[in-house]
Parts: C-alpha cells; structure tokens; sequence
C-alpha cells in the first residue's frame, strides 16, 4: 500500500490538493470540519511532496506518465514522440515541491484563528493555490505549466483580494489580475511559437531537438518572452511593481505562500534557461539580461523597502531585493558555466543562488507571518502607529528578529551562508556587481532595524496596552518556520551536501532530464 | 563543514557553530559582570524603561518609522523623488515598464544572435 501510494506520489501530490479544494465547498455548513479537513488536505499533500522529494533523491529523475498503461511509458505505442501529459521531476522540482507544499502547510496551520471569516473560500483557494504550484514545478510539458500558472494565478487573484471590504486590497488584485493576465499571454504565445516550430510541447523533446538541431528564429522569440514574463512574476525590477501591492493586501498567510509562488517562477525561468534553451549562446545574453535585472533588484528593493512605513509592503521590497541575488547567481552562473576558467565560481555561483531560494522562501515566510500576528493583534501594519510589542507579544519579536537577522545575511543565520557563496563567486565575475550586492544587503539591514524598533522596542503605547501574544497555531507555524530557519544556518553544509548540490547538478544535466523522458 | 574555499580566498571554512558558541560565551560573561552591580538594580529599577538621549522616553517623545534614518533619505532625496515617480501605483506605468523591458530583452537577443554572431 506505502509502495503504491509512494509510485503515484507525484500524480497524489497535485490531485489530493485539487479534489479537497473542489469538495470544501460542499462542506460550507460545518464550518469546523470544513477547517479540519483542508488540513488533512494540507497534510497529504505535503507527505506527498516528502515522498517524492526522497524518492528522487535516492532513485534519481521520477517521471509519471498520465493515461499510459504504465507510468513510465512515455511513448505510445507506434509513436515516436511523447504525446502525453508528463510529468518529470528532479532534485530541483521535488525540493521546490516540498518547499511549496511545507510553507502551505503551515500557512493553513496559521490561517486557523488568523482567518475569521469565509473559511471555506479561503482553504479552498489555498488548496488551489498549492495543487497548482505544484503542478507548475512537477510538470513535463510547456502546455501543463501554462495550465498550472494559470491555475496559480488565478487562485492567488481570489486570495489578493480575499477582504473584500478594503478597497486596497479590490485593488491590488485587480493590478496582480491584469498584470498576471499579460504575463499568461506572453506565455502562451512563447509557447504556441515553440510548438509552431518543434510541433511537440514536452520539455525533454524540445531540449533534445534544440541541442541537435540548434534553434531557429522563433525560439529565440519565445525565449525572450518566457524569461520576461517569468522575471515579472518572480518580482524582477523593473517589472516589481505589483509585489509590495499584492504582497501588502494579501492576508499574511496567503502572503507566505505568494512568495514561494513567485519563487517558482524562478524556477521556471531557470527550468527555461538551463533545461529547454541549454547552455547555448544565445541563453549567455538572456543571463546577461537576468544579470542586470538582478542588480536592478538588488539595489532598488533595498533602498525602497527602507522608506516604507507599511510593515508589510517594507518585507516585500527587501524580497525584491532577495529575488535580486537569486536571479544575479544564476545569471552569473548561466554565464561561467561554459567559460573554463570561471566554471568553478559559476558552479559555486549557482549553489549560492538556489541555497539563497530556499531559504528566501523560508525567512520571507515567516516575516510576513511575523507581520500578520502584529496585524492580528495591534491592528495596524502602520509602522508610525505601532511601538513597544515586544512586552506584549516576546515570542513574536524573537520570531521576528530571526527572520529580519536571515534577510540581512547576518551571521550566523542561513541568509548569511547562501549570501557569501554569492559574494565570493560573482565577485570573480564581476567586482562591481559583488560591491552592488554587498551595499544592498548591508541597505536591506536599515529597513529591518527600522522595523524591529518602530514595532518591538520603544516605550509601552497606551492603547496596545492590552494587546496578548497571538493564539496556539499562529506560534506554532512562525516557531517551525524559525527552526526551519535556524537549522539551515547553523547546518549550512549538511544543506549544501545534501539538498542544493543535487539540485543544482539536476538543473545542469540537460542530458538526463531528456533522457528521463526519450 | 561549509567551504569557503575558491582560488585565492585561501582555504576558510564557515563554521556557524563556533559563532553561537562565541555569542553564548559573550552572554555569560555579560550576565557576570552584571551580576557584580548592585542587586535588584537593573532587573528591578530600570527594567523594560527605555531612554532617549537620557532622558525617559515616553509615548509622546517616540521616534516613529517616519524618522528613521533620515539623513539617508535626506541625503539620498532626489534618487526617492525619481523612485516615487517610477512608483506611482498606476497599473499603465507597471504594464508600461513590463513590455519595455519585454521590448528591451527581445532587441538584446536579436542583436546578440544575429548582428553580432
């Protein structure tokens, strides 16, 4: 039974989320139930994501093939190509599956007294939220990761704009909805161009056809619109404008989740950059390209983000800024990998930047529900109103000052060992954009230390007097989360060695995610 | 272990566990010295009373976020005035820059692979 459940743990992995969201509805009358079981929904999805983030691991690239008569047969019978829906699954997507479906979790978990109202509408718009990030970063074919970016969009829009009463937040999701839109259709045509020109849509097929038969002229225009509608999404300056609306109106649970879903579109550019497009010539200007966005990030989220006196709109510029190191590693690395002599800092390069994903998604997480206790319990996110929590709520100001000392890359926290690989190997890069990164990191410290005074420390407020700690579960996610967070800082190396090395050597070997599949 | 180790840094190795053990020694040695002044001083007296160029700080004297850092801002004024204008919150302005930058990429990579190839 374990067996058959852990063979079909991928396709398990988006259909459990999917089916409790579409039958959470049904149980709108019995609002307790409804809760428990968009937990138990939560639960199995992230038990889902364990297993085939362990299998994958051990046995290597997972590939399940939907509607065949056996999992693996990718190819049907007298066919010579893939037609089917497929989804392969290496160390990266399975880490960013465990990732996703962890930080979900634990969102639900927060969400229990967090969410007062519409329990239904929300559990199941999250559940929606999850089944389609992991479609996303399992799937094996351009369509599918069309539908699922879809499918995340359009669940995240509901969520954006989940109090409908304030019209800020109407607002910013109707700008993430237009916004999302554009992005879908530029998408969609990239897609319909590669078809146009491969006649097929798995991934492993047209990365095989590229690398033998080189590109024509409409990949290199599909390839220049997906990267720009993925950077959108991930938060990329200057196409960042959208994330401290959304991030600023979006319940803090739901914010938690936002965040590792625009990580995934990292996930995509990259999946695009390295897997489809390769280590071609052409991908060496798009790192360029990544390159300079990144730096623009770099620079102008951390300097934004300390002139915000909106707590939670202040987190999301300094995870503009985080975007920026990601995509600045990787753009780094998409270079140095086929130039000899920067291979090994290009390697190290990339290490830093999927160690800095991770744990982006991790801290960002827990300062957004950081910021939603505060919400929960002052009221306000209003840094100008709020003053002197820490004697009220001193679990919260822990949590708070672990995730604010992780995004400031402070030692010994985990920020602070994915940032120095980064440092250390653009700097044989580029000295300039490793002196951009270092002023903008010791930049995103201010706005951290503006935040932890103005909300923490300072003199009792009369009127906050009588504010409380928040409730059981509320704790409970943001102290996993710290551990999370504290574990891969002070363990750096285990994480290396065992999570980000895989993954990075599963996004540079393009031969074996197409012979995964052909 | 957690290498730092690539050409020419030398062979260093991050150990976080030797920082936190350092921290803690630092602690303890704090709350020793503490320990020697006068008892029930600093956790009874002063304790959680916040000061404010030594004077005590109340609720009508609280620095607000507003004022944090700002000869930063101050100093930084005209790069927050062109930031604020790129900012606007206007949904044209963020489709604007998304299709520039779109715009941007595409004449990059035309270029790059056939002008230049």
């Amino acid at each position: 039974m374990i067996n058959e459940i852990a063979l079909h743990s991928p396709a398990l992995a988006i259909a459990i989320p999917l089916v409790f969201a579409f039958l959470l509805p049904l149980l709108k009358k019995w609002k307790k139930l409804a809760a428990l079981m968009a937990l138990i929904g939560f639960g199995a999805a992230e038990t889902m994501a364990v297993l085939v983030f362990k299998s994958v691991l051990t046995e290597g690239i997972k590939v399940y093939v939907m509607g065949a008569s056996s999992i693996g047969q990718t190819t049907p019978p007298f066919m010579p190509v893939p037609v089917r829906i497929i989804l392969e699954i290496d160390a990266f997507s399975a880490l960013m599956g465990l990732a996703g479906a962890t930080i979900a979790l634990l969102a639900a978990i927060y969400s229990i007294k967090f969410i007062k109202e519409s329990h239904v509408k929300y559990y199941s718009l999250l559940l929606l939220m999850l089944a389609g990030l992991l479609g996303f970063v399992f799937t094996g074919d351009l369509f599918n990761l069309f539908v699922f970016f879809e499918v995340l969009s359009i669940s995240s829009i509901g969520l954006i704009a989940f109090w409908l009463k304030r019209s800020e937040a109407v607002e910013a999701g109707f700008k993430y909805l237009t916004i999302s839109a554009v992005a879908s259709l530029f998408v969609l045509f990239a897609i319909g161009l590669l078809y146009g020109e491969h006649g097929i849509l798995n991934i492993a097929t047209i990365s095989r056809d590229m690398l033998f038969y080189g590109f024509a002229f409409t990949d290199i225009i599909a390839l220049g619109l997906l990267v720009c509608a993925f950077a959108m999404k991930c938060g990329t300056a200057p196409m960042h404008f959208w994330v401290p609306d959304a991030y600023g109106e979006a319940p803090a649970a739901v914010t938690a989740v936002l965040a590792i879903a625009s990580l995934s579109s990292v996930y995509a550019l990259l999946r695009i950059a390295f897997t489809v497009f390769g280590p071609l010539p052409h991908t060496e200007i798009i790192a360029y390209a990544v390159i300079i966005m990144g730096a623009i990030s770099l620079f102008v989220g951390a300097t934004m983000s300390l002139v915000q006196k909106d707590l939670k709109r202040l987190i999301a510029y300094a995870g503009v800024s985080q975007t920026g190191f990601i995509l600045v590693a990787f753009g780094v690395g998409l270079v140095a990998i086929n130039n000899v002599p920067l291979q090994a800092f290009g390697l190290r390069a990339m290490q830093g930047g999927l160690f800095h994903l991770i744990n982006h998604a991790f801290y960002e997480a827990l300062l957004f529900l950081v910021a939603g206790a505060i919400i929960y319990r002052a009221g306000t996110k209003d840094l100008n109103e709020l003053g002197g929590l820490a004697r009220q709520m001193p679990l919260t100001a822990v949590f708070f000052l672990i995730g604010a000392i992780s995004i400031a890359g402070l030692p010994p926290s985990n920020g602070f060992a994915s940032k120095i690989l980064i440092y250390e190997s653009i700097y044989f890069f580029s000295p300039l954009l490793a002196v951009i990164a270092l002023i903008s990191s010791v930049i995103v410290v201010v706005p951290m230390v503006k935040a932890f005074c103005s909300a923490f420390l300072g003199p009792e407020i009369k009127k906050f007097k009588s504010v409380k700690e928040v409730p059981g579960s509320m704790i409970l996610a943001m102290l996993v989360l710290s551990i999370i967070v504290i574990f891969f800082g002070l363990f750096p190396g285990i994480m290396l060695e065992s999570i980000v090395n895989p993954a990075v050597n599963a996004l540079l070997n393009q031969a074996a995610y197409v012979g995964g599949v052909l | 272990m957690f290498p730092l180790s690539l050409n020419g840094m030398g062979a260093v190795e991050w150990n976080p566990l030797m920082l936190v053990a350092a921290f803690l020694l630092i602690a303890v040695i704090v709350v020793l010295i503490r320990m020697m002044g006068p008892k029930g001083a600093v956790f009874k007296k002063f304790r959680v009373q916040p000061f404010l160029s030594g004077n005590k700080a109340s609720e009508k004297n609280i620095v607000h976020a507003d004022n944090f850092f700002w000869g930063f801002t101050e100093a930084f004024k005209k790069y927050y005035e062109k930031m604020f204008n790129i900012h606007s919150g206007q949904l044209n302005d963020y489709l604007f820059w998304f299709v520039f930058s779109l715009a941007l990429v595409l004449i990059a990579l035309y270029a790059g692979v056939y002008l230049w190839a």
